[in-house]
């Protein structure tokens, strides 16, 4: 149900307006991964289709279905890892949603990823979402806006989902975790995402959080060597390791004032000996090239390792 | 032809001819179309998606005259075999008795691996194995006995050296080798030695080059076979050059800037190697030699160059190869 949904009160009185039936367009829910956007929309969808006690407990036909995901009137669509969505899966929606509901008072459909349609798929989508039918709704959920081709964000509802406080998502990794710091360490690392601080601590990302930090202090002993090859060796998680690189400098820029703002706490001697050793300008010039970098990354299918051990050069003057 | 003669006469229901050598397993196809006294029929299998139940409704029609049939499929490793418990094909090969010769199947298949299917055929009839002669290793067959022999036939008598320059014109390619020789048969005459004179005249300097064959070239400081390379590469491959040619020169410099580093620290060739995972020969006598003609200032600014030409290769810039001239051009002078 929608209290159930933590942090995001715009979201919440946007759906909410939904399941009274005031809002009927299709809705554009934006925001990062891992900070409720799906889990809103499944709440809204039991709210709308509960035939029992509105509550998370509830075990009436519709929730029954809805929990093991086997409702015939709720679709979800959503790509594989790195892949698009097709067009095929769009048409069908589209063949879906002249049919009348089965159990349910509406169809209800939700796309995970409309940011990463395929032309095609994008295209197919628009003629549904000008004309939705009296008896579909439709949630369109993605994380980069500007990713969602215009078109499809002028039909729609617009919800941007904030980031989660603090307080909430270390709250939840302590359910998993618990060390309190390493909890804490994780928790920032998810950047307001739960679903993001949950997915580094089970896949245990601090290791690669450790070659970022090792890359760094690379650059400061002008070790060009070992620059090249860390970088060689965490080649396929550079993306991750990018935002990785982001926090550290953070930290590094900082530690000197405000070191309980820090991200990476468990790493604060180390971060704070190697602040001392370059002058400002070179974190300054590391901050900056990072982010043209990237910048160049999310827009170009770049050589990253290329250009990650070039801002290295760079930025160090190796 | 007089199949007596020949190897692969039809003296068995099945003729298989497999491998990679477009050359000889055209030959075979060629040979089969011309065995006396029979009606040949060529299916390709690539463009007519045929499967095992058509193929063998075509070995089990017969013609109007009654006459002895050859059927050749080309592509035969395309031929989809039923998914159900019936195997046409299969029941086919097996209950096809070796001395029914009124319909001969020949199946050419363009592929370096047997299917398994096509060597039930084999095992009741011949199989020819065409693999792609390795051009690579020295002495090889091209020159002792592909160009010789096809040299004889046209009634050629070939200088000394005239083999091997042949072989490095055409890269082995045993099509442009056959056609190089029957240019000089028309340049000489019958009778006539072929000089290496004779080979210059006649073969064209337009063989392919790799997109590391211009990065090699480049940080060799060598402009003009980098300029060469570089247009050669773009003849064979077109615009989609320039990702692949950018991508070279970034793992080349990554080598030399490293090396160069290395060379700086003092460290021995031997380590040097080692650390860039390289043959210790080429370390010393090829990148080595390359890294003592670049400035450690002049490699940083390659690397960001580079950057700015991997961004604009990827992009919508309308010059992209003038562009990657240019890099190759201020990287090799």
């Amino acid at each position: 149900m929608l209290a159930e949904v933590q942090g995001q009160p715009e979201g919440v009185h946007f759906l909410r307006r939904v399941a009274e039936r005031h809002y009927t367009s299709p809705m554009l829910l934006v925001g990062d991964s891992g900070i409720g956007k799906k889990f809103a929309v499944s709440q809204l969808v039991k709210e709308m289709f509960c035939e029992g006690t509105h509550t998370t407990v509830c075990e009436c036909i519709q929730c029954l279905h809805l929990d093991a995901g086997s409702h015939p009137d709720f679709t979800y669509v959503t790509s594989p890892p790195d892949k698009e969505i097709k067009v095929e899966e769009i048409r069908s929606i589209i063949e879906a949603s002249n049919e009348f509901p089965s159990m349910a008072p509406l169809k209800l459909f939700l796309v995970d990823g409309a940011d990463n349609m395929t032309t095609a798929a994008a295209n197919a989508f628009l003629k549904i979402l000008e004309e939705p039918p009296r008896i579909a709704r439709y949630f369109l959920l993605a994380e980069r806006e500007f990713r969602v081709i215009p078109t499809i964000r002028s039909r729609c509802g617009f919800v941007k989902f904030q980031q989660l406080p603090e307080s909430f998502i270390l709250q939840k990794v302590l359910e998993l975790e618990s060390d309190r710091n390493k909890a804490l360490v994780y928790a920032r690392m998810g950047e307001g995402s739960v679903g993001r601080a949950i997915q580094f601590l089970g896949s245990g990302k601090i290791g690669l959080r450790d070659k970022m930090l090792s890359l760094i202090t690379a650059g400061v002993r002008k070790d060009l060597p070992s620059i090249f090859s860390v970088a060689a060796s965490v080649e396929k998680e550079l993306p991750l390791g990018l935002r990785f690189l982001d926090h550290l400098v953070h930290d590094l820029l900082i530690v000197r004032h405000d070191p309980s703002r820090m991200i990476n706490l468990d790493s604060l001697e180390i971060i704070q000996s190697t602040r001392e050793k370059m002058r400002d300008d070179t974190w300054s010039r590391l901050s900056n090239g990072l982010r043209a970098l990237t910048a160049r990354y999310e827009s170009h299918n770049i050589n990253l390792l290329f250009h990650v051990q070039t801002l290295f050069v760079e930025a160090f003057g190796v | 032809m007089a199949a007596a003669k020949s190897p692969i006469g039809p003296n068995v229901p099945f003729f298989v001819s497999y491998g990679e050598e477009d050359y000889y397993l055209d030959q075979d196809m060629g040979l089969a179309r011309t065995w006396g006294g029979r009606v040949a029929t060529v299916i390709d299998a690539s463009t007519e998606s045929l499967d095992d139940n058509d193929l063998v409704k075509i070995l089990e029609t017969p013609n109007l005259e009654d006459l002895p049939r050859t059927v050749i499929v080309d592509e035969a490793q395309k031929v989809k075999e039923s998914k159900g418990k019936n195997k046409p094909l299969r029941d086919y090969i097996e209950g096809k008795s070796s001395s029914d010769l009124r319909v001969v199947l020949v199946a050419i298949i363009r592929s370096a691996k047997l299917p398994e299917l096509w060597s039930l055929a084999a095992e009741k009839g011949k199989l020819r194995e065409r693999q792609k002669l390795k051009t690579y290793e020295n002495n090889n067959e091209v020159i002792k006995d592909f160009i010789p022999k096809h040299a004889i036939s046209l009634g050629l008598t070939l200088d000394t050296g005239v083999d091997k320059l042949l072989f490095q014109a055409t890269g082995g390619n045993l099509y442009a080798v056959r056609n190089e020789l029957r240019k000089l048969h028309l340049l000489v005459g019958n009778s006539g030695k072929v000089t290496t004179k004779h080979v210059a005249l006649v073969t064209s300097s337009t063989s392919k080059a790799e997109p590391w064959d211009v990065a090699s070239a480049a940080f060799a400081k060598n402009t003009r076979e980098a300029m060469n390379s570089l247009s050669r590469v773009y003849k064979s491959m077109g615009e989609e050059a320039s990702v692949p040619v950018v991508y070279g020169l970034m793992r080349e410099l990554q080598k030399v800037i490293v090396a160069k580093h290395l060379l700086s620290a003092d460290m021995s060739i031997k380590d040097i190697a080692n650390v860039l995972s390289v043959p210790y020969i080429w370390c010393r006598d090829t990148l080595l030699i390359n890294v003592r003609k670049h400035d450690d200032k002049t490699l940083a600014g390659h690397m960001s160059r580079l950057c700015k030409l991997d961004v604009d290769v990827k992009g919508s810039s309308r010059s992209k190869r003038t562009l990657v001239e240019l890099a190759v051009l201020s990287i090799a002078s």
